[in-house]
């Protein structure tokens, strides 16, 4: 396979055979190199072929193997003559993560670390078998299927303010939930407000350092406070619902089945949009409700704290935005799989984001470093407005158990004085920094290509896994 | 049980070559449920029915995979163990006979069986199920 340099930080594979467009790959030579060990770079040419693709398939610098896209894909379609994929979503549907910001400083932090990090541990469910705080009837799991984050407000769990601080405003519209198949419908029922478990997370970090004074002030940010991040999806609903679709759409003659497709045009694939809306809406109203209940648990410590939803990202999800295309602003179908929305100043954000650009939170792997960047305009022109969602894994989970050590990791996060509570030893091994690339390095291409631009530096202080 | 497990980046990868088709089938569910259960003990408290209907045999074990997921998602049912599995070749049923219990000491990290390198494949002497699994 032939990779043309661009430049130091984007490579081409150039359009031949069945390809619908080129290919392009924002990477450092490094990050390169790791990719060629997986099969992403056939996947991201699989996508190339797909109908109505835009401009090039892409790959962020945090690209690995998927199934259909390869994680770190993004694609736009043509609103008409283009296709929905949900390979290109992923099953977990609107995986994603928000950060919520306290005016709590760390030295103060530290005294009731543990002591919170226990509640939260108690009070939020990873997963199974706890004890279900919310028991819906199927009307009131449709309400959070149709309102997302907008009903979790309604029925308690925060305030109406929090909602301009998502992507979305944590309620995607044309969200059908009798397009949901029963059986996505039993699987997230007894889930919602849980985080799960492989990659999902709560982390209690401090703001380490700052970057862009301008842009953290206008955030909100300040050095050594106390902030909060929750990464989490659409739990078993969102996975069935993406089974469920792609086993609808079969196309003849289509190699990889997980990048089955329907036309933008067809019911099949307004079907998709309408039980994928559904996935969206329930993840955001998951975090909102995490996030609610550790606001409780920190007022609870810290009476005259203030905390403030910083913002909320999608990682997974496919939707239609205008874009300006050949100087033409178009509307086209874009597909982010394991990758972030990176808006510069715009008028659909907050408004006090509008002059600054929308934030976008990157989190590390476990133990280590992630990031709040701001989007960039310059963005549009190269991603579709879109930029990296984390750090990539590197190793796979069969490697990570042969080469890494448990012990050694622990002992590691606690020289770090990182404190980990998760309900399973095996993700220390599964999850560990050695089994992902290097942050800094994602972050520095993201950065220097101007997909987005680096504000800080957060560390981990505490780390919650399922 | 004759499963092994394979290299793959972002999720899990199993092997299995079994002397028939119904072996084959009962070894991935196996192979699932090694990931799911993390070595701890299961009991066989209930015992429940699976049925399943498709339209190819890779589809079939798909939707045989999946409903573990499922049984554990929506009712915190764990399988410990699997009998009397029969499959259907030609009109693509499958039905078994599962045993195990309501557990909340397992949380399942597998959001989905996937369609990647998803094979039943009959060889000279054995049949060959490749799957991976979203973790």
């Amino acid at each position: 396979m032939e990779i043309k340099k661009i430049n130091d930080f984007v490579w081409e594979i150039e359009k031949k055979g069945n390809m619908n467009v080129p290919c392009r790959i924002f990477a450092s030579k490094k990050i390169l190199d790791d990719i060629k060990e997986d099969n992403s770079l056939n996947q991201l040419i699989n996508v190339s072929k797909l109908p109505g693709i835009i401009n090039y398939s892409l790959a962020m610098p945090d690209i690995h193997e998927g199934y259909g896209f390869c994680i770190g894909g993004v694609a736009a379609f043509d609103s008409k003559e283009g296709v929905v994929s949900p390979g290109g979503v992923g099953f977990d549907i609107n995986c994603g993560v928000r950060v919520l910001l306290t005016n709590i400083k760390e030295k103060d932090f530290a005294l009731r670390k543990q002591k919170i990090l226990d509640e939260i541990y108690r009070r939020i469910p990873t997963g199974l078998g706890q004890e279900q705080k919310l028991k819906l009837s199927e009307e009131e799991l449709n309400n959070y299927l149709i309102y997302g984050a907008e009903h979790a407000i309604r029925r308690g769990f925060g305030e109406i303010e929090d909602l301009e601080y998502c992507e979305e405003n944590g309620k995607i519209e044309n969200a059908n939930p009798s397009k949901v198949s029963l059986r996505a419908k039993k699987r997230g029922k007894p889930q919602l407000g849980t985080l799960g478990s492989g990659n999902h997370f709560i982390e209690i970090q401090k703001i380490s350092e700052i970057y862009n004074l301008k842009v953290a002030d206008a955030f909100g940010l300040e050095k050594n406070n106390i902030c909060i991040m929750i990464h989490c999806g659409s739990r078993g609903l969102g996975h069935q619902i993406a089974s469920d679709y792609i086993q609808k759409m079969q196309n003849p003659g289509l190699k990889d089945k997980q990048l089955a497709y329907a036309n933008l045009n067809s019911t099949l694939a307004k079907d998709y949009f309408s039980a994928m809306n559904c996935a969206v809406n329930f993840a955001f109203a998951n975090r909102q409700i995490i996030m609610h209940e550790i606001r409780n648990i920190l007022k609870k410590e810290f009476p005259n704290s203030k905390n403030v939803l910083l913002y909320d990202v999608c990682h997974n999800i496919a939707k239609f935005e205008e874009h300006k295309i050949n100087n033409q602003v178009q509307k086209v179908c874009i597909h982010r799989k394991g990758a972030t929305r990176s808006f510069g100043p715009s008028k659909k954000l907050p408004l006090k984001y509008q002059q600054i650009g929308q934030p976008v939170i990157i989190p590390g792997s476990m133990g280590t470093s992630s990031y709040i960047l701001v989007g960039t305009d310059k963005s549009e022109t190269l991603s579709f407005s879109t930029t990296a969602h984390g750090a990539g894994r590197l190793l796979s989970r069969t490697k990570a158990k042969q080469i890494l050590n448990p012990k050694e990791i622990l002992d590691d996060l606690n020289k770090k004085n990182i404190q980990l509570k998760t309900a399973s030893i095996k993700n220390i091994i599964d999850e560990a920094p050695e089994a992902y690339k290097n942050i800094d390095e994602v972050i520095h291409v993201c950065d220097t290509l101007n997909l987005s631009k680096k504000v800080a530096k957060l560390i981990p202080l505490a780390v919650i896994k399922g | 049980m004759n499963y092994t497990f394979l290299d793959h980046t972002a999720d899990i990868k199993f092997i299995v070559q079994s002397k028939t088709l119904n072996k084959a089938f009962k070894d991935s569910a196996y192979a699932l449920l090694k990931i799911i259960r993390e070595d701890k003990k299961i009991n066989s408290n209930k015992v429940k029915k699976i049925r399943i209907k498709s339209n190819n045999l890779e589809n079939l074990l798909y939707n045989f995979l999946e409903e573990f997921l499922f049984l554990l998602d929506s009712q915190n049912f764990v399988v410990n163990t699997i009998h009397s599995l029969k499959i259907d070749k030609k009109n693509f049923k499958l039905e078994c006979i599962i045993k195990g219990e309501k557990s909340n000491i397992i949380n399942n990290k597998i959001k989905a069986i996937t369609y990647n390198d998803l094979e039943v494949k009959k060889q000279k002497n054995f049949w060959q199920i490749t799957c991976v699994l979203d973790v």
